[in-house]
């Protein structure tokens, strides 16, 4: 602990010229990325009666399915609509282009040539641009003004190995990682202020530095959602769940007098 | 509770209003996020270093459960999803809110003496009080 008492004096100018304008800035370029990016997004195509049909055909058995096995409707009620979708979904009376013609094996529209899904694809792509191109600035911004000089010391210890990254442009072997420069106080800005944007944007912010690092692997699953996907299997997968869902199905009330009777500790009539 | 179905973790799920449990889940998120970066400015204030800083952050943490838990009137998992390991975890963002508000509350008060920190720390503790108080 002997490097303790051995400490640089910083001038206050410092702090009052670089620490709050950097925060300042990376807040409010936060907050105008959000607005762009909504500003960005287009509004959600309107689908054809036909398209909402199909998808919500699908929901509605999925619905029904969810409660099976605690059910607040009884069996009768519930078998006549599992039926009805049963039946429907293999007749493909739901399906958008009208029940299947002959066995001409349906294949999914391939999602490049696929309109609807490119578009999809493209408003991916552009969130992603509008998120990268600010953090480039900014750090290009601080590269250019901020070096060259100690910041701020972290008041915990960092190994040797973060040096070179966080004491960029101050060439000292010897000084005690703890001091660092501008560039390390931008990434703590960037780690710490998601929960911040959370706070004054609300729960689904663009700004949030997080989500960043996981569109790479959502943007390959995100343009699937509903446009690429055969209706035509789902509807025959659907109905093999259906079919399950009906054995588990449990009525809430089931023999609802009986228990009422053992509950107040009356005879249970046997007939 | 009937006694006959059992009470499966989807049925539990059921049971909660989703509307509802979003709306707690972002209430315990923000409390979370505040609590952290009210840690962070004491332990920068008092000049906290290396593992002493840290242990102020597990503190504040269990601190800040043991208030949400009086919240929940002792039933967690009637309230939010996941139980009593929902309301202790702080969240992985709000670890580096707290370094963050750590590293600027310890840079902004490196060169002062001891009794100058006693007296910040006083004056942020009541602050971080009295907005706790009036926010919840």
């Amino acid at each position: 602990m002997s490097g303790d008492t051995v400490s640089l004096y910083l001038d206050s100018q410092i702090r009052d010229w670089v620490l709050f304008p950097i925060t300042l800035v990376m807040i409010l370029v936060g907050v105008l990325r959000h607005y762009i990016v909504l500003l960005l997004q287009s509004a959600p195509k309107k689908q054809p009666k036909e398209v909402i049909r199909e998808q919500r055909a699908l929901v509605r058995s999925q619905i029904l399915r969810a409660t099976a096995s605690s059910s607040p409707i009884p069996p009768t009620y519930y078998k006549s609509i599992s039926q009805y979708l049963s039946q429907a979904f293999a007749d493909g009376t739901y399906l958008k282009d009208g029940p299947p013609q002959g066995d001409a094996p349906t294949t999914p529209p391939n999602p490049l040539t696929d309109p609807a899904a490119m578009d999809g694809m493209m408003a991916g792509m552009k969130t992603q641009m509008v998120m990268m191109v600010p953090q480039m600035v900014i750090m290009g911004w601080i590269n250019f003004f901020f070096q060259g000089f100690v910041l701020i010391k972290l008041p915990f210890p960092l190994t040797l190995g973060f040096k070179s990254m966080l004491q960029r442009g101050i060439e000292t072997p010897d000084m005690d990682v703890r001091w660092v420069s501008s560039l390390s106080w931008y990434f703590l800005n960037f780690f710490g202020l998601n929960g911040l944007y959370r706070l004054i944007l609300g729960n689904e912010n663009a700004a949030d530095s997080s989500r960043d690092m996981s569109t790479p692997f959502a943007a390959a699953a995100a343009p699937q959602p509903g446009q690429a996907q055969d209706y035509n299997k789902l509807f025959k997968a659907e109905r093999d769940n259906l079919e399950f869902s009906e054995g588990l199905h449990s009525w809430v009330a089931k023999d609802a007098d009986t228990r009422i009777l053992q509950k107040y500790g009356r005879p249970i009539p046997t007939s | 509770m009937s006694t006959t179905t059992t009470t499966t973790a989807e049925n539990a799920a059921q049971l909660r209003f989703p509307p509802n449990v979003q709306y707690n889940a972002s209430r315990t998120y923000t409390v979370k996020f505040l609590s952290s970066c009210f840690a962070g400015a004491v332990a920068g204030v008092l000049g906290l270093q290396n593992w002493l800083g840290f242990a102020l952050f597990v503190l504040a943490t269990l601190l800040t459960s043991a208030c949400l838990y009086v919240k929940c009137k002792a039933r967690p998992a009637k309230y939010m999803a996941g139980g009593w390991w929902e309301l202790v975890n702080p969240g992985q963002e709000n670890i580096f809110s707290f370094v963050l508000v750590w590293t600027l509350f310890y840079g902004m008060f490196l060169g002062i003496t001891p009794s100058l920190h006693l007296m910040l720390f006083f004056v942020v503790s009541v602050m971080t009080t009295g907005i706790v108080h009036v926010y919840d």
